[in-house]
């Protein structure tokens, strides 16, 4: 019976299989929003080998930011098939330190727990500080990441952890990794994992992927037990419309010690539906929340510069300006993904459009964009 | 036949007649970029660009901003009225920007014109020249631009931008202007951001809700399997 808590609160992590957020996709300029996302299906689990448990579950978060604050809450209720019920319930929060968007550094605090019935029960706190750089696309990031925390649950400990991450990505895809320490009362651990996703079939039209296929897989070893695990997941989100999608989930979670969380083998199948200007409405947030933006180098030796301009999941891009005497001049592709163009370009103010895939014309991403003269408006382009 | 070789010769005269004065009036630099109208501006609306373009070289100022504002309308697929109206509106621009900036390098006043179109009045333009003695102005001007664009009010834009020149190079307030630009994109209000007060939303969001691949959830410590 009372493994059932548990497999309630690992309804939480069935869904929760898909590789985090890389900071490169996080850190994209966004206006103050919010949303809220509500989450129902079945699943079964089975803890360690011994608790198997087939349970139907409906979850419901809501989170916004503004400023430099950001912040969370959610929530699951789960029925068993023994018809016994449970909840659980999560706070998250985090604040910028920096004013420059590149720079990583954010304090972050979270916190949570859950009860069955009232016959068991655990709660954590945790305390990190992130440091990093990232690159002006997002489409590297390097970062540190430690903190300190606490978890009451069959015992009362002291938690931290310290790990050094980073991760790339290009138009349709991301990998990163991680390598770290941690340590729950007196066991340490030391752990790497990879993480990837995958957005084979391209986006709709309001730039949400339709098909996301992610995986993670990792090691976890102990010098105190001298044990070794490993583990690997997978996750795939398909759009069905709107605000729709359907989520599957399989694989084998590790253990989280500083959070108390079990190893435990899963399947599960759900519906998604996710109201706000993104988050999981956008069926891959790391595919499709990249930063947009317009960027420019320094002067080369052949004194030219290159502009750079992020468009996802276009397959053509042209650009036009004052400096190329407002014609249509095609840029080319990167390898990282970014659209791109050797001209030669004076210090100063400039004025530009683009288009993607012969469609119309539109201030370049990530610019102050002005009104022209011509019922219109045009990105504003500083160069030194 | 003796009417079309009439009309041939007098429409070679006045081409002839133009190139003359522009050449006369415009320069080199001038002429080429009058030159970059040929077969995309109709002769109608050369010939009045070029009008102004002269009395703009007179005065010693720019020719290039007019042109390029041309193409950018005949781009755009502007009639030609339209066109000359943002024409005008940039050579008297250019004069204005002269005026309140004293001798400048031609691509100081063409930042000083878009400072000016941005919203920035004469007077400020005139004390970024003052509180920045011996500076070249064209990144202060063109941030300063970009500022108004993204929102900030004019007056407080120039002060802005004042008191982070005197403290960057041109890198560092290129800097400067990004920062508030992404702050303002973050849902910063633009006052706020210009004055440092808040930056942009790092957005390390990572509240991670769990059903969005955030962190698992926290668990108790496993039960003994029962025997």
């Amino acid at each position: 019976m009372r493994s059932c808590v548990y497999a309630a609160a690992l309804l939480a992590l069935l869904a929760g299989v898909s590789a985090p957020e890389p900071l490169a996709a996080q850190l994209a300029p966004r206006p103050a929003r919010n949303g809220a996302l509500v989450e129902g299906g079945i699943a079964s689990i089975k803890i360690d080998g011994y608790a198997l448990a087939t349970l139907a579950n409906l979850a419901s978060s809501l989170w916004g930011e503004t400023g430099r604050f950001s912040g969370a809450g959610s929530g699951n209720l789960a029925r068993f098939e023994t018809g016994s019920t449970s909840g659980y319930g999560e706070l998250h929060g985090s604040f910028a330190l920096s004013s420059d968007r590149r720079n990583i550094s954010v304090i972050r605090a979270d916190a949570g727990g859950g009860a069955y019935r009232g016959e068991a029960s655990s709660r954590y706190g945790e305390a990190s500080l992130t440091l990093g750089r990232t690159s002006a696309t997002g489409a590297a990031a390097g970062w540190l990441d430690a903190g300190v925390g606490r978890v009451d649950a069959a015992s009362t400990r002291n938690t931290s952890h310290a790990r050094i991450a980073g991760s790339i990505r290009s138009g349709w895809a991301m990998v990163g990794a991680d390598a770290g320490v941690l340590a729950s009362g007196s066991t340490r651990y030391s752990e790497a994992a990879v993480h990837a996703q995958l957005a084979p079939f391209g986006s709709d039209a309001s730039g949400i992927a339709r098909v996301v296929i992610g995986g993670d897989g990792g090691i976890r070893s102990s010098a105190e037990s001298k044990g070794r695990r490993a583990w690997a997941m997978g996750v795939a989100t398909v759009r069905l419309g709107g605000p729709v999608s359907m989520v599957g989930y399989a694989g084998a979670q590790p253990a989280d010690p500083t959070r108390g969380t079990l190893g435990a083998a899963f399947t599960s199948i759900g519906l998604r539906v996710a109201l706000g200007p993104s988050g999981a409405t956008r069926a891959s947030p790391v595919i499709s929340a990249v930063p947009e933006g317009t960027s420019v180098s320094a002067v080369a030796d052949d004194g030219r510069r290159m502009i750079s301009v992020v468009l996802e999941n276009a397959r053509t891009v042209d650009i036009m300006g004052d400096f190329t005497s407002w014609l249509p001049v095609p840029m080319t592709r990167s390898a990282s993904g970014t659209w791109q163009l050797r001209i030669p370009l004076d210090e100063g103010s400039h004025r530009l459009e683009v288009r993607a895939d012969s469609g119309s014309w539109v201030p370049a991403p990530g610019l102050p964009v002005a009104a022209d003269e011509f019922g219109g408006s045009v990105g504003i382009l500083v160069v030194q | 036949m003796m009417s079309r070789f009439i009309d041939t010769l007098v429409a070679s005269l006045a081409a002839v007649a133009l190139a003359v004065c522009i050449g006369d009036v415009a320069g080199a630099q001038g002429v080429a970029a009058l030159q970059q109208l040929d077969g995309r501006a109709s002769a109608s609306l050369k010939a009045q660009v070029t009008s102004v373009a002269d009395s703009v070289a007179h005065a010693g100022l720019p020719v290039a901003p007019l042109v390029d504002k041309a193409l950018e309308g005949i781009s755009k697929g502007a009639d030609d009225n339209r066109i000359m109206i943002a024409v005008r509106g940039v050579a008297n621009d250019l004069g204005i920007a002269r005026r309140a900036l004293g001798p400048s390098s031609d691509n100081e006043l063409a930042a000083a014109v878009a400072a000016l179109r941005a919203g920035s009045t004469p007077a400020g333009l005139t004390r970024l020249r003052k509180e920045l003695p011996g500076r070249q102005l064209v990144v202060p001007l063109s941030v300063l631009a970009s500022l108004i664009v993204d929102g900030a009010p004019a007056q407080s834009a120039i002060v802005a931008v004042v008191a982070n020149a005197r403290q960057r190079d041109d890198s560092g307030l290129l800097a400067y202007g990004r920062s508030v630009s992404h702050d303002i994109a973050g849902g910063v209000a633009p006052l706020t951001a210009i004055t440092g007060t808040q930056a942009a939303p790092h957005a390390l969001s990572t509240f991670k809700p769990a059903f969005t691949g955030g962190k698992t959830a926290p668990l108790p410590a496993p039960p003994k399997p029962k025997p």
